[in-house]
């Protein structure tokens, strides 16, 4: 009787790399999935927690197996963004997401009367 | 004479990394692996992005059966700016990203990606069919599959025993 533990699906996960960076507008954020598939990206914002995952398939050469390869990465957010204001994209292994700060935090010109 | 094991893996340019020793510990060794790949990949300067020319892509070479598999992770990469070419059992992987972002508009927190040109070489044993290379890219990940020649293939030789 095969034991059907060993054909369970083996799951890596491994930390990706991003690049943050500001503008007076919003935060860019860009995260390296190389391999993940768009359906399988999943970014979610939580309270204040941004999370972001994605499953990359990986057959393996020598016996066909499937496994995958899971991103993970989590951040914490400050009050300067607007969470319901995120914008995500993904295209050539690459996660890019706006994140609009919110309007009070950006600088304005406050007129005299 | 002595003979040693070829290794078809082996690259031109870098040393071998083999670490026997610590095989049982597959996961934390593979983080090890990364973090070491990101430091001799790349230049020390490499954290700046003014100076993010000289780093390597990571690659994983499998060899199975009928093939090898090699992956090359190149996110953020063109299909266009994309090149594999295959010459004298060398094969060369090189591609081009310009930068994204214009430097000047705000801060950057953090840049852990790396960009810019490279190329990596890698010699490839005799028995690859050169013209039977198929190259995919698919978000962001490069899979070059090198077929064996027939004769390198494995067969299992049934031994008469008398």
């Amino acid at each position: 009787m095969t034991n059907t533990l060993e054909r369970a699906n083996a799951v890596h996960t491994i930390v990706p790399a991003v690049s943050i960076a500001e503008s007076p507008a919003a935060y860019t954020v860009a995260v390296d999935l190389p391999g993940a598939v768009k359906e399988k990206v999943a970014v979610t914002v939580e309270r204040n927690t941004l999370s972001i995952t994605a499953d990359a398939p990986v057959t393996a050469v020598t016996d066909g197996a499937e496994s995958v390869t899971q991103y993970r990465r989590e951040f914490t957010l400050a009050d300067d963004i607007d969470t319901e204001r995120v914008d995500a994209l993904y295209e050539n292994g690459v996660l890019t997401l706006t994140l609009n700060k919110r309007t009070q935090y950006r600088s304005k010109q406050i007129t005299i009367q | 004479m002595t003979l040693t094991k070829w290794n078809p893996a082996r690259e031109i340019t870098r040393w071998d990394r083999g670490i026997p020793a610590f095989r049982g510990v597959q996961s934390l060794r593979q983080e090890f692996d990364r973090i070491f790949d990101d430091f001799f990949r790349g230049d020390i300067l490499a954290s700046d992005p003014l100076f993010n020319d000289n780093w390597m892509p990571a690659v994983d070479i499998v060899e199975g059966k009928e093939a090898y598999i090699l992956k090359a992770e190149l996110p953020g990469f063109e299909k266009e700016n994309v090149s594999v070419t295959f010459e004298n059992s060398v094969l060369t992987i090189r591609g081009e990203k310009k930068q994204e972002q214009k430097e000047n508009d705000g801060t950057v927190h953090r840049n852990e990606r790396r960009f810019g040109s490279f190329e990596r070489s890698f010699t490839v044993p005799g028995t690859v069919k050169g013209d039977a290379i198929d190259a995919q890219f698919r978000n962001g990940l490069l899979i070059l599959t090198l077929p064996k020649a027939e004769e390198a293939r494995p067969k299992a030789v049934p031994i008469q025993v008398r």
